[in-house]
């Protein structure tokens, strides 16, 4: 009977060296999509550390199974099935800049002004309460201050608000001289993008492009939309800014 | 001896042979990645839409290969670490035990649908029986603690709704696992797993020598395997849910609002094919809900962990075919039947 020695004897397995290479690119991209902040375009902050460990997951997956490269063993290489996991590695890997188009995902855009609250609740998104005098209006508080006013418009009637966005006016459903300045929020990741914004009364709205960056300062009043009544900014100005980095509005960070 | 000797050679060109069609695959990967780079802009195509499918599949990818991982390490702790007859002990010995800790289990499991799949299919191989990893693999997505949360979050002023998500989702979990134990035949684990994905993968069937290998290598290993089992799965249901979700129209979801009946089964269809987070889709199930009725929005927020896209090629990986069909058939009907009759009885004040 021959002796069999341990597992540095065999040939290299191609199975096992490939799984090993691949594992080793899920965990660069992981990584450097997290080191480099990259991430931020496609994911809440607050699940950072998960993909901080899946890099250190895959990582490890790839370390100890580059041990066993030498190791006889059952199975077969199924080459199809690993050229899949070939697809996501340098994507991941590869920077092409730009972030999802705003609105891209086709869940966002269906409530571009105002999610019906009936009964206010004091809720704690960003800690943010509104003090008296203008109302600035920035990526932290965007969520409390956006379903606050949102319930309760008439309140805040007459408030100076400050806010930034990018410009929509087509698909809304807005009169000539109206247009929203919109930010997208990220729930989860950018498959759940959804659009909210202020709906802003502005004379030369219709000269405004779409999808620009501005910053937006006005009074608040009271007007109607789909039905119930929704804050508007009137005696608008309107500048243009530079696109936000990051771009997103990320609730419950 | 002779055999061997004359069989190395053979066994080396083959080697050679399967390398270099990955070689040509390799290849053709990166002259497409690079001629769509370079050539796409000059030929003026809008690259808008591929640019937002690639961000949203990677999104998908980051934020689910995690929780996968998670789940696979549980699997893996679970396939090397407990005893085999153990969990066949604890949940034979009474059934209702079994359902109520599948029910409850859920909370334990503050993770993304993803991660329960694979330690659903391990709890059955592990002698667990079916019915009950049933229950626990429909409900613990909803009765992750997260899920919860982000739907007292999503609708304030109206703690009921997560209040009867978490009913709703028990019960049609618990109906469908009680109907998988009425189904003679179907209840053979080896009738419902793909029982190759331990035969080739495991850390204690893959290597056939050297010494064995500790819990922790062990664990890691076998987790190694089950990711290239599975995974491929997860990629391919990301794929197809960023291709929808980028690509569908956004009128396609909003137009059929008229009839509750028709409502539902769209919402259903939309949570189906979206494959949202089940942490995200209680804020997406909100700005539904000024348009269409509570019985529909309750059929989007339960189904939608339960049963998706991505969840569906993630239990066919772990699963035969057999079994995902007639999970489907028996979930389905169920739960229609469950968010048309109840809805109408418990939200009589929503109007």
């Amino acid at each position: 009977m021959e002796q069999r020695p341990h597992h540095t004897q065999g040939r290299l397995s191609l199975r096992t060296l490939l799984e090993s290479l691949l594992l080793l690119g899920f965990a660069a991209g992981f990584l450097s999509v997290y080191l480099t902040g990259s991430v931020r375009n496609y994911l809440n902050p607050r699940l950072d550390p998960f993909v901080l460990f899946a890099g250190i997951a895959f990582l490890l997956m790839a370390v100890l199974l580059s041990l066993h490269l030498f190791t006889r063993q059952h199975g077969k290489l199924r080459l199809w099935t690993l050229s899949l996991f070939l697809i996501p590695v340098p994507l991941l890997l590869l920077r092409t800049g730009s972030a999802a188009a705003p609105g891209a995902s086709s869940l966002s855009g269906t409530q571009i002004v105002g999610l019906p609250t009936p009964n206010r609740i004091k809720n704690d998104w960003g800690s943010f309460t509104l003090a008296e005098g203008p109302i600035a209006i920035t990526d932290k508080n965007y969520m409390a201050a956006y379903d606050e006013l949102g319930s309760h418009p008439e309140k805040y009637a007459g408030r100076t608000l400050m806010c930034t966005g990018y410009v929509v006016r087509s698909g809304a459903g807005l009169p000539k001289d109206e247009f929203v300045a919109a930010r997208d929020l990220m729930w989860c990741c950018a498959a759940d993008l959804m659009t909210v914004g202020f709906q802003c009364r502005y004379a030369d709205a219709a000269k405004l492009p779409e999808k620009s960056w501005v910053r937006v300062t006005g009074t608040l009043a009271v007007t109607e939309y789909g039905g119930k009544s929704a804050p508007i900014l009137i005696n608008v100005t309107v500048t243009p800014i530079a696109k936000p980095d990051p771009v997103y509005i990320y609730p419950f960070q | 001896m002779e055999g061997k000797n004359s069989g190395r050679p053979a066994k080396r060109s083959s080697a050679a042979d399967r390398a270099v069609p990955l070689i040509c695959l390799l290849a053709a990967i990166y002259v497409l990645f690079e001629g769509l780079r370079v050539w796409l802009p000059r030929l003026h195509i809008d690259i808008e839409p591929l640019l937002s499918l690639r961000t949203v599949f990677l999104s998908i990818l980051l934020e689910a290969l995690p929780f996968l991982l998670i789940g696979i390490f549980v699997s893996s702790a679970i396939s090397v670490l407990v005893p085999a007859s153990l969990l066949e002990r604890i949940f034979t010995r009474n059934r209702a035990f079994g359902f109520a800790a599948a029910l409850f289990g859920g909370l334990l499991f503050p993770v993304c649908d993803c991660a329960t799949v694979p330690v659903a299919a391990r709890l059955i191989k592990k002698g667990v029986p079916p019915p009950v990893a049933v229950t626990f693999l429909l409900a613990a997505p909803i009765m992750n603690p997260i899920v919860i949360l982000s739907t007292l979050y999503a609708f304030p002023g109206y703690p009921s709704v997560a209040v009867y998500r978490v009913a709703l989702g028990l019960l049609v979990a618990l109906s469908t696992g009680l109907a998988f134990s009425a189904l003679p035949g179907a209840c053979e684990a080896t009738r419902l797993l793909r029982m190759e994905v331990c035969d080739d993968c495991c850390g204690e069937n893959r290597w056939e020598e050297g010494p064995r290998l500790s819990g922790f290598e062990a664990v890691v290993l076998h987790a190694a395997g089950e990711f290239f089992e599975v995974g491929g799965y997860l990629i391919a249901g990301a794929a197809f849910s960023s291709v929808l979700q980028v690509f569908v129209p956004k009128t396609a979801l909003t137009a059929l609002t008229g009839n509750e009946t028709w409502s539902l089964l769209v919402m259903m269809l939309a949570a189906f094919l979206l494959s949202i987070c089940s942490t995200a889709d209680a804020f997406i199930g909100r700005a539904f809900a000024s348009a269409i009725p509570i019985s529909s929005v309750m059929g989007f927020l339960v189904l939608g962990p339960m049963l998706d896209l991505k969840n569906i090629l993630l239990l066919l990986g772990h699963f035969r075919k057999r079994f995902v069909c007639l999970l489907i058939l028996v979930l389905i009907p169920l739960s229609f039947i469950v968010f048309l009759l109840l809805p109408k009885l418990l939200f009589r004040w929503w109007a």
